[in-house]
């Protein structure tokens, strides 16, 4: 019956293991990042269209948006995705020479990403104070996903750290969390590539 | 069977026999040391209530002046056109984002992982730098618009740091939300599946996740805003155009958004007070759920898309929002007709709430209907200050329920009648003024500070108004009195089950140990497991 025996148990219990706390955390907050990019995408599409439905055109006088770097930088993250799944594949089967070659190659190819995404902002020439609000869109749509990818690389970095020093060999969740940040981040992306920079 | 007890004096159900736990960390610093660099869940979640109830108390004051203001109906009096604006938009972010918001969490940080039965609530560190941020972005908030910043302000620095601001605020919020979400997601204990999630935690899972969402849009919002006051105030950050943008997030849909919790504490305190075992779960469950999905209110920028308040979407969310909160108000009175009703403050508050939220909904519902022609005029306030209410009645719920679990001494119980009185009375006469009004035609005020077009009543509806929110300002105070003896650890000690409660948290401590409980947890079986214990232990006797 209760409260009829007493047990003397001072100390608590220390935490148990919750191996998806952080996998679902970083789902979480990358969806949320994902949907305020897509509310921005949102607003630049119904925007485009007011103004192309009053005969203007979108894009300011001497603004241009290029395929070939926004295709390359979509290829490039594509690759990304494959390489952080092989490291944190490799990182669960305790392969830590695979895994460093992965996510070496995941961190170079992030690298790429950023640099494309300057050289394509560099060459575009959308004011930011474009006349019908065009500008600002762009660069608050481009600038949060650059943003967005510039914390994956943190977040791949710190993951990376732990990996080379052993902290994932029994447990990758790290690295399977920066998989599905990056994830999210190349999904997102998707979105931005065909409404932003194809359709234009 | 084993039971655990942390003093002589206390004992507490047995939560059975599980494997030995392995060593605890080193004990935490204790004083001022204690509370800045702690990542105790609770000690966070009392920072978080503490400082959000004074921060609603002076916000609900300043909203008193602003309702004041149109008492007078043809011009302001008192305040100019500046300040009037100026204070209109503080005392709406303040009331919601360093009020209402933020004391959920804060009651959330401290009760959730208790509920689900975790040691600590997921990235503990980060909700301790959720609190910092989030205060530290109040801070700087309201030091801007002392500035002459803020949306319409004049002093362009300040108009920009309010922004950043008010950003700051939006990201640590959201950041304790993922705790909160993350806490129920994943640290529940054994055999506590979600169809068994205590309601408040349910209803925190769910109102996180829209918060999550709806704040993610008025933050892009925001940062579109922020470029282009900082870039040409070309469109989107014209002075006349900045806040109309961000308003969205204080109407319906969204509005109701920030009362969800309620529903959640209601089911719990009339489990409590009715002191039987909750019937079909999973209908409660799924009601609050149905009510979250029906509060996303992301697309419902009216300020890009004026007709969208007679697209169909619109209105027939604001019509069907009604339903899961009317099934779970069914659930409720059918508790309440089968059990033995034990009036506890908190159950009376919270049906308050509830009252208010279901009068929230019903006016939304009405407001979407074209016919009336409501769109635009002030009874879209109407329905806001309805919410709000509701929010104010579930915070005051929640802490006369949790107070004495969270702060170890017992709140003032008898200050919850007075408060159930100026809840109810307050919210009713802070919504009845603007639906008043709103249903005569009367707008908004006018970019000049001059009403257009005064509505017969809207000096009558404008009074009401004044009165009822002066009133939930009253409540806010009255709450903080309760809990301040408690805060400071004056008064008699709480008991760990007060109120012979049935969920975990109510299985250790008042206020808990480090760690949370001083035994390992049995497989939960049921949504109410102390429940199971007693019936199980008078089995036994029998």
């Amino acid at each position: 019956m209760a409260a009829s025996v007493v047990s003397v148990s001072t100390a608590p219990p220390a935490p148990p293991q919750r191996p998806r706390t952080l996998l679902v955390g970083t789902a979480i907050t990358a969806c949320t990042m994902g949907f305020a990019i897509f509310c921005m995408v949102g607003l630049y599409l119904a925007r485009r269209s007011d103004v192309l439905n009053t005969g203007q055109k979108w894009l300011p006088k001497g603004a241009v948006i290029p395929l070939p770097q926004p295709n390359m930088m979509f290829a490039t993250l594509l690759i990304s995705c494959v390489t952080l799944a092989w490291g944190a594949y490799a990182l669960r089967r305790d392969d830590r020479q695979n895994a460093y070659v992965a996510l070496g190659l995941t961190a170079l190819l992030a690298f790429a990403y950023v640099v494309q995404a300057t050289y394509l902002f560099s060459i575009s020439g959308v004011a930011v104070d474009a006349p019908l609000g065009q500008g600002v869109l762009f660069w608050a749509i481009s600038g949060t996903h650059l943003a967005m990818v510039l914390g994956g690389m943190v977040f791949m970095l710190l993951v990376t750290l732990r990996a080379l020093f052993g902290g994932y060999r029994q447990l990758p969740e790290g690295v399977t969390a920066a998989a599905i940040y990056w994830s999210i981040t190349v999904g997102v992306y998707a979105v931005v590539w065909y409404a932003v920079y194809i359709t234009k | 069977m084993t039971v655990t007890e942390s003093k002589p004096e206390e004992v507490v159900p047995d939560l059975g026999a599980a494997p030995a736990q392995p060593a605890l960390p080193p004990e935490p610093p204790s004083g001022i040391a204690g509370v800045l660099g702690t990542a105790d869940h609770k000690t966070v979640g009392r920072l978080y209530v503490g400082f959000s109830l004074l921060f609603l108390a002076a916000f609900l004051g300043t909203s008193t002046l602003v309702n004041a203001e149109a008492v007078d109906a043809g011009s302001l009096s008192v305040l100019n056109i500046d300040t009037f604006f100026q204070l209109q938009s503080l005392s709406q972010i303040g009331v919601v984002f360093l009020g209402l918001m933020p004391a959920f969490l804060g009651l959330a940080l401290c009760v959730v992982p208790l509920q689900v039965g975790s040691p600590t609530v997921a990235f503990p560190r980060a909700a301790a730098a959720s609190f910092w941020g989030w205060l530290l972005g109040s801070g700087l908030l309201i030091a801007a618009y002392v500035g002459n910043g803020g949306p319409i302000g004049g002093n362009s620095d300040m108009v920009k740091l309010s922004f950043v601001a008010f950003a700051m605020v939006i990201l640590s919020l959201g950041l304790a939300s993922v705790c909160v979400v993350t806490t129920v997601a994943t640290a529940r204990t054994r055999g506590m599946s979600l169809m068994r999630v205590p309601l408040f935690s349910w209803s925190m899972l769910v109102a996180g996740s829209m918060w999550l969402l709806n704040t993610a849009a008025l933050l892009a919002n925001l940062l579109i805003v922020y470029i282009d006051t900082t870039h040409g105030q070309v469109l989107y950050g014209a002075a006349a155009n900045r806040w109309i943008q961000l308003t969205w997030i204080f109407a319906q849909p969204a509005v109701l958004t920030f009362a969800l919790p309620l529903l959640g504490i209601l089911g719990d305190a009339t489990a409590v007070a009715t002191r039987i075992r909750p019937a079909r779960y999973g209908v409660s469950l799924g009601a609050i759920g149905a009510a979250g999905a029906l509060t996303f209110g992301a697309y419902a920028q009216t300020a890009f898309n004026p007709a969208l308040i007679t697209e169909a979407l619109f209105v027939l969310q604001s019509l069907v929002v009604v339903l899961p909160l009317l099934a779970l108000f069914g659930g409720i009175a059918d508790s309440v007709r089968r059990g033995r009703i034990r009036p506890t403050s908190a159950f009376l508050v919270s049906v308050a709430g509830m009252l208010l939220l279901l009068g929230a909904a019903v006016a939304g519902g009405l407001y979407a209907l074209e016919p009336l022609n409501l769109g635009f005029t002030v009874w879209g306030a109407g329905v806001g200050n309805a919410a709000t209410a509701a929010a104010v009645a579930g915070i005051a719920a929640g802490v006369f329920h949790w107070g004495s679990k969270i702060w170890g001494h017992r709140v003032a119980e008898p200050l919850g009648k007075l408060v159930f009185l100026a809840v109810l009375a307050g919210g009713a006469l802070y919504a009845a003024g603007q639906l008043i009004a709103g249903a005569n035609g009367q707008l908004p005020v006018l970019g000049d500070g001059t009403f257009d077009s005064v509505a017969s009543n809207a000096e009558f509806g404008a009074l009401l108004s004044t009165v009822g929110c002066a009133l939930l300002a009253v409540v806010t105070v009255l709450l903080i009195l309760a809990v301040l003896p408690a805060a400071l650890r004056r008064g008699p000690k709480a008991d760990a089950d007060p109120w012979g409660g049935q969920t975990l948290e109510w299985a250790t401590s008042s206020p808990p140990p480090r760690g949370n409980f001083l035994g390992p947890i049995a497989e939960v079986t049921s949504p109410s497991p102390l429940l199971d214990i007693r019936e199980g232990a008078a089995k036994e006797i029998v």
